[in-house]
């Protein structure tokens, strides 16, 4: 482990020996016709980067484009340069949990290997950020997350004011940061114990058994009453770090056409329907069960850890204000009850 | 031959089966010439066009559309003419707000017996399409040689 | 200008009131969410939770919508006057009953928070319902409200408008937000999801974008009701609602229609007459 402290002027220049050998993202404002967004793209210059807030997508546009061409998936994008290797700069910890579970699907499950996504991830290097305090929405810590470090990313740096610690953790990439000034780890260390201290509170606390009971949470009766109002549209699977499923299709006609992948979401009605018309998940309340499920359950079962990381976008996007948060509660709430009920009957 | 440099508008024509078309077969039986620019769809009544068909010939290269059918109270099935005429009239509207250039969009009335103003109007519908160019799409990119040759098959 | 605190008031009385009685089952409002405390749709079944509802300038939701779910049951929903529109379009299309239905309508709606529907909107007493609260707006304050309301985009030229709406749509990610909030769109099939005929592609590119937001500009012609539900639900900002305002708009001009007026109104596509307007028609 390598610990370097650095000014903002010595990261710019940083960022410039960088940009030559890599191609840089990082989250910057985007203009967004009413609003600024914060997004991840792909840069040139260091003064962009916005540190300061948690960015309004992941970097999931990023490592799993929303539509790829197979080996075109950037493109009209000015400074990638598909040679090059990509260093995500800013990354947050649930964002960083989150890349985790891609891993875990698409390279560490042995049973079916993504090539385009392991060879896009070979390349990529992920710098993370810790965070300095909460926003509305975020709930990473109810869910056992550190909001001030995730152990996941190779190199993560601590923003205090103009001047950056840089932690590198693994051994691979302290080339790249040789030249850079030493820190102090214990000053380091103050400045992250201060951090977790000034980290407020989370008015959000769960306790719910992970992974979800399966059987009994399929068959409860809540899940049509917390999804009333949903609209049954696809922004909240699409602003998602963890939401990975896709589809494929063609495009073109008479012979000729060119293979897709793109995003799918489980929130679209059309998501499961069979050939025959059938659709076993035919209303907003199995599909929304099927979410949850998925990242509360299925995907503890069969990898490790959650498919949510309380990022809290999801709440921030949702055009009806449908809060997973309280999906949740509910949940939480109904095992309760339930579970009293059962250790009756046994 | 004209300039072989002088750009040919591809221009889809959505004619009606009663009037238009039979218009189209009285201009060509009495030997009146027309520009060959038009690639004529015959459909049973204008009524039938859904506006959808009209982007779509858009996206598939058409650097233009003209649609004729029966006068207003001609109509081989009494109004369906009508109905077609409210929603050109908002279709059109859509698409000049949405940077569609007028020229474009040529709507108009054809009776079987008028072969002469038939090739009138496709005469003006190509004048037209060729004061504005070429269609390059809704995103500006044009259409490549591979779809231009696709597109002539298919209209 | 009405007072917020006092609509919110009224609206939970009536509310407990209907519930009270078994009027209905269900009354469908807005309230504050359990831990973001923003608007959302709440669904108010017994009438100790009818406290509750409240109205606002965020209630920017379209509730109309949720009418679809509840066929055959008795409910209450609360009705800005777009959404009393809207309501009026579903009773002419049949799609739902008014017998099983009160309305509570909001008279003299100030306007909802960042929704640009609401600069350009002069209808601003609801135009049905059972229960009114609120103070009715006459037609000078409505005027005054409005003033100085100009479409932009009708003053570009053609290529500004072209680069304009390349510009915006752009960034559509085709999550359908726009689609799912907007009370138009009950299809039992979108033309999206349609493969035969395949009209547009699936994948997220700026031509597709495009012919999405055209097409369903189209089938906004004499039926949308202006309410903005589209642009606030776009999760990306786009200004989505361009096209249905302008077919609003043209309704109007040319063929003085406004949507929604009235329950026994046909929709302006379904009739035709003898003399209607051929503008834009080839001489």
């Amino acid at each position: 482990m390598m610990i370097k402290k650095i000014s903002k002027e010595r990261f710019k220049k940083l960022f410039d020996e960088l940009k030559e050998e890599y191609n840089i993202a990082a989250p910057i404002l985007k203009d967004k016709g009413k609003e600024k967004i914060l997004e991840y793209d792909f840069i040139n210059d260091f003064d962009q980067i916005v540190w300061d807030r948690q960015p309004d997508s992941s970097p999931k546009n990023i490592i799993f484009p929303q539509n790829s061409m197979l080996g075109n998936d950037y493109k009209g994008s000015k400074y990638y340069d598909d040679n090059l290797s990509t260093i995500i700069m800013g990354v947050r910890s649930c964002d960083i949990e989150a890349v985790k579970v891609f891993d875990q699907v698409f390279i560490e499950d042995d049973s079916y290997i993504d090539d385009s996504y392991k060879n896009r991830r070979d390349k990529t290097i992920i710098m993370g950020i810790s965070c300095a305090e909460r926003e509305d929405s975020c709930f990473c810590d109810s869910l056992g997350l550190d909001p001030i470090e995730s152990d996941y990313a190779p190199v993560y740096i601590f923003k205090d004011e103009d001047e950056f610690f840089i932690k590198i953790k693994d051994e691979k990439y302290e080339d790249l940061f040789e030249d850079l000034p030493k820190g102090d780890q214990a000053q380091l260390k103050a400045l992250k114990k201060q951090r977790k201290e000034e980290f407020n509170e989370s008015s959000f606390s769960l306790d719910i058994p992970t992974p979800l009971p399966e059987k009994e949470m399929f068959e409860a009766d809540i899940w049509e009453e917390m999804t009333e109002k949903c609209l049954g549209c696809g922004v909240c699977t699409y602003y998602c770090p963890t939401c990975y499923c896709f589809n494929f299709f063609w495009e073109g006609e008479d012979g000729e056409s060119t293979k897709y992948k793109s995003w799918d979401s489980c929130m679209f009605s059309s998501y499961s329907v069979h050939a025959s018309g059938h659709n076993p998940r035919d209303s907003k309340g199995k599909r929304y069960r099927n979410r949850i499920m998925h990242k509360f359950s299925y995907h503890p079962l069969n990898y490790e850890g959650l498919a949510c990381v309380g990022c809290g976008r999801c709440i921030d996007r949702c055009p009806v204000n449908l809060d997973i948060r309280e999906a949740l509660k509910m949940t939480e709430e109904y095992l309760l009850e339930e579970g009293g009920d059962e250790s009756g009957k046994d | 031959m004209a300039d072989s440099n002088e750009f040919e508008p591809k221009i889809a024509a959505f004619l009606c089966t009663w009037c238009s078309y039979a218009a189209a077969d009285l201009a060509g039986s009495s030997r009146t010439q027309y520009p060959p620019n038009i690639r004529v769809m015959r459909v049973p009544c204008t009524g039938r066009l859904d506006p959808f068909l009209i982007i779509k010939a858009f996206n598939m290269g058409a650097d233009g559309i003209l649609i004729s059918g029966c006068h207003p109270g001609d109509c081989h099935y009494l109004d369906g003419n009508l109905y077609a005429r409210r929603r050109f009239v908002m279709l059109n509207e859509l698409m000049q707000y949405a940077g569609v250039e007028e020229e474009r969009l040529n709507f108009t009335w054809c009776s079987a017996s008028e072969g002469k103003r038939f090739a009138g109007v496709v005469k003006k519908a190509v004048d037209r399409v060729k004061t504005v160019g070429p269609w390059m799409g809704f995103d500006g990119q044009g259409f490549s040689k591979e779809e231009g040759d696709l597109i002539n098959e298919q209209l | 200008m009405s007072n917020y605190d006092s609509i919110s008031q009224e609206i939970s009385e009536i509310a407990k009131k209907l519930l009270k009685e078994s009027k209905v089952d269900k009354v469908i409002g807005f309230g504050l969410g359990r831990f973001t405390k923003e608007i959302t749709p709440i669904f108010i079944k017994k009438a100790e939770d009818a406290d509750r509802l409240i109205f606002n300038k965020n209630c920017e939701m379209s509730l109309t919508k949720y009418l679809l779910n509840y066929k055959g049951e008795k409910v209450a929903i609360v009705a800005k006057p777009c959404d009393s529109r809207a309501i009026n379009a579903y009773l002419s299309e049949d799609l739902i009953k008014r017998e099983d239905l009160v309305i509570i309508g909001i008279n003299g709606c100030p306007g909802i928070e960042g929704n640009t529907a609401c600069e350009e909107c002069n209808i601003r007493n609801a135009v049905i319902c059972d229960y009114s609260v609120g103070q009715e707006m006459s037609e000078e304050e409505i005027q005054a409200e409005i003033e100085g309301f100009e479409d932009e985009i009708d003053k570009m030229n053609q290529a500004e408008r072209l680069a304009y709406f390349q510009n915006e749509f752009e960034r559509c990610t085709r999550c359908y937000a726009c689609r799912e909030a907007c009370y138009v769109c009950n299809c039992e099939q979108c033309f999206t999801d349609s493969n035969k005929p395949k009209w547009l592609g699936e994948s997220v590119k700026l031509n597709d974008n495009f012919t999405y937001h055209l097409m369903r500009g189209i089938h906004m012609a004499g039926r949308c009701v202006n309410c903005g539900a589209c642009e606030m639900a776009c999760p990306e900002g786009i200004d989505v609602r361009a096209f249905a305002a302008k077919m609003c708009s043209a309704a109007e001009e040319i063929f003085d229609y406004k949507s929604g007026m009235d329950p026994e109104q046909k929709t302006l596509l379904s009739e035709y007459k003898v003399d209607d307007s051929e503008k834009g028609f080839m001489e």
